[in-house]
């Protein structure tokens, strides 16, 4: 198990230890300061994908001796290499267990997010045959886009069965409309739909998820980025969901459109294996959606609360200075 | 919550998560035999390694300090002492003495181990043949390494000091001559 001694190796293995640790102590501030506010928690989230990318290395740069024996011996609150270590009946089940964990997250990623943009890149361009919204949703995305501040994105509405709004480009934004969804949306819906679009193009969140997804991409075996981009992904939306409110003034209206886009499950008892997939994903959907309805009618969008820097660094610097002494 | 409360709480947080950690470092070391573990004394050593010789320097500089410093120690894949001594007024490591099993490829290295080797030369430790090493330890200070092979085992003894008093420290580890070569 000399690959554990490596560089490549000890990336791997203090990456996924200091995910843990981070997740830990972010999801624990986010309770003890009692933080509600989306923008805020989505900045703690951040943490859990960006930092343990980063620390390794830069831990190393600072301190070449960080992982010698000596400074497991004195310093180290923690090392991950006595756990990998640990020998039973001449095996090594703790190596094999995190090569297991590893290599199973390695394969989820490769064929959830890798193949299919690999699968995309290959197929025959088809280019969307896009027609100009009716004069009234127009000016709804104008006014939207002057109140937000952001230049007015083109609007392309598509021929599509399925009823979905999205947000295309990073630079120039396109909001993509499917026909459906001017049958399924009245106005007041459609308002909401189109102003929580814009409010991703505010916000950027093209660019920071794709920023972000390189980096969990980059960290394909890494467990807790796997499940803390989802978590960040929704957070994102819930910040749009705030923006949105804070300009319709009318948390009814989006949480009612977002009902619109729940996906109805196969109501047999045993579902067939071809199915599971997408009945996972299914489920998966519905759920995000559900707390983010419920978060509406509730009111817990939109808090207003003081955002607390002082506290979000006192968690930086717990996160930072307690993982140099994670080897 | 007041702000107070919310500081004792993170506070409280981070020192259970330290203890937990504390903790986990620690089963490893307790449990497996292959790792290195620090122990209090020279008897704990024996004892705890089931090693019957544990090769002392009868003579020993004044300026060091007795017991060592600290002692490390492995039993398994190969055994292994390691044993830290202090210069009595410089609060600092000036000698090293390392028993390694002769099999082990990439022993423990000392806190003093020579990071650039300025000279070598073969010489002889009571019969002996041995190996001296005249370097720079970590600190940029001059340091002497005699290194030899005795009842399977690798010995290095590294130190802050002048070649004859090293080679002193080493010969008087070893108690006889060499049994005379058959002809």
């Amino acid at each position: 198990m000399h690959f554990f001694e490596s560089y490549a190796g000890m990336y791997m293995l203090q990456s996924v230890v200091h995910s843990l640790v981070t997740l830990f102590i972010v999801e624990m501030s986010l309770r003890i300061w009692n933080v509600e506010d989306s923008h805020e928690r989505f900045r703690y989230r951040l943490l859990v994908i960006v930092l343990p990318f980063v620390m390794f290395p830069a831990f190393q740069f600072i301190s070449p001796e960080r992982g010698s024996f000596y400074f497991i011996q004195d310093s180290a609150l923690f090392s991950s290499l006595r756990w990998v270590r640990i020998e039973m009946f001449g095996k090594m089940p703790f190596a094999y267990a995190f090569l297991l964990v590893v290599a199973t997250v390695s394969v989820i990623v490769i064929l959830q997010e890798i193949l299919p943009i690999v699968r995309d890149r290959f197929r025959e361009p088809r280019g969307l045959d896009c027609r100009p919204p009716d004069p009234a949703v127009e000016a709804m995305v104008t006014e939207m886009s002057g109140r937000m501040g952001v230049s007015k994105p083109s609007v392309c509405v598509i021929e599509d069965e399925r009823a979905f709004i999205f947000t295309s480009g990073t630079k120039a934004h396109t909001i993509v409309i499917t026909e459906p969804l001017f049958r399924l949306l009245d106005m007041r819906q459609l308002r909401s739909a189109l102003a929580h679009e814009i409010a991703h193009i505010v916000r950027r969140s093209n660019v920071t998820t794709l920023l972000v997804f390189f980096i969990r991409i980059f960290m394909f075996y890494n467990p807790v980025s796997l499940l803390e981009f989802r978590m960040l992904v929704q957070d994102d939306e819930h910040i749009c969901d705030d923006i949105t409110v804070s300009i319709t003034r009318d948390p009814e209206g989006l949480a009612s459109a977002l009902r619109l886009f729940w996906i109805d499950m196969p109501q047999q008892e045993k579902i067939r294996v071809s199915e599971v997939k997408r009945v996972i994903e299914s489920s998966s959907h519905n759920l995000q959606l559900h707390e983010r309805i419920v978060r509406l009618e509730e009111g817990r969008a939109f808090t207003g609360a003081e955002y607390g820097w002082g506290r979000f660094g006192v968690t930086l610097a717990t996160i930072v200075v307690m993982n140099y002494f994670i080897v | 919550m007041t702000r107070l409360k919310m500081a004792v709480l993170f506070a409280a947080m981070v020192v259970s998560l330290m203890m937990v950690l504390r903790f986990l470092n620690w089963v490893p070391a307790a449990f497996q035999k292959t790792e290195v573990r620090r122990y209090r004394n020279i008897e704990d050593v024996r004892a705890g390694l089931k090693i019957q010789k544990v090769f002392l320097p009868s003579y020993f500089p004044q300026y060091l300090t007795w017991p060592p410093d600290e002692i490390f120690g492995r039993r398994r894949p190969y055994p292994l002492v390691l044993m830290h001594f202090m210069n009595q007024q410089r609060k600092e490591i000036a000698l090293a003495i390392r028993q390694v099993d002769a099999r082990d490829a990439s022993p423990v290295v000392s806190r003093i181990e020579p990071v650039a080797i300025h000279s070598e030369e073969n010489i002889s430790i009571k019969g002996r043949p041995a190996r001296l090493l005249i370097a720079t330890c970590p600190g940029k200070r001059t340091c002497i390494s005699v290194m030899w092979q005795e009842d399977g085992y690798a010995f290095t003894v590294t130190a802050k000091d002048s070649v004859r008093e090293v080679t002193r420290i080493a010969e008087s580890m070893i108690s006889e001559e060499p049994p005379a070569k058959s002809p």
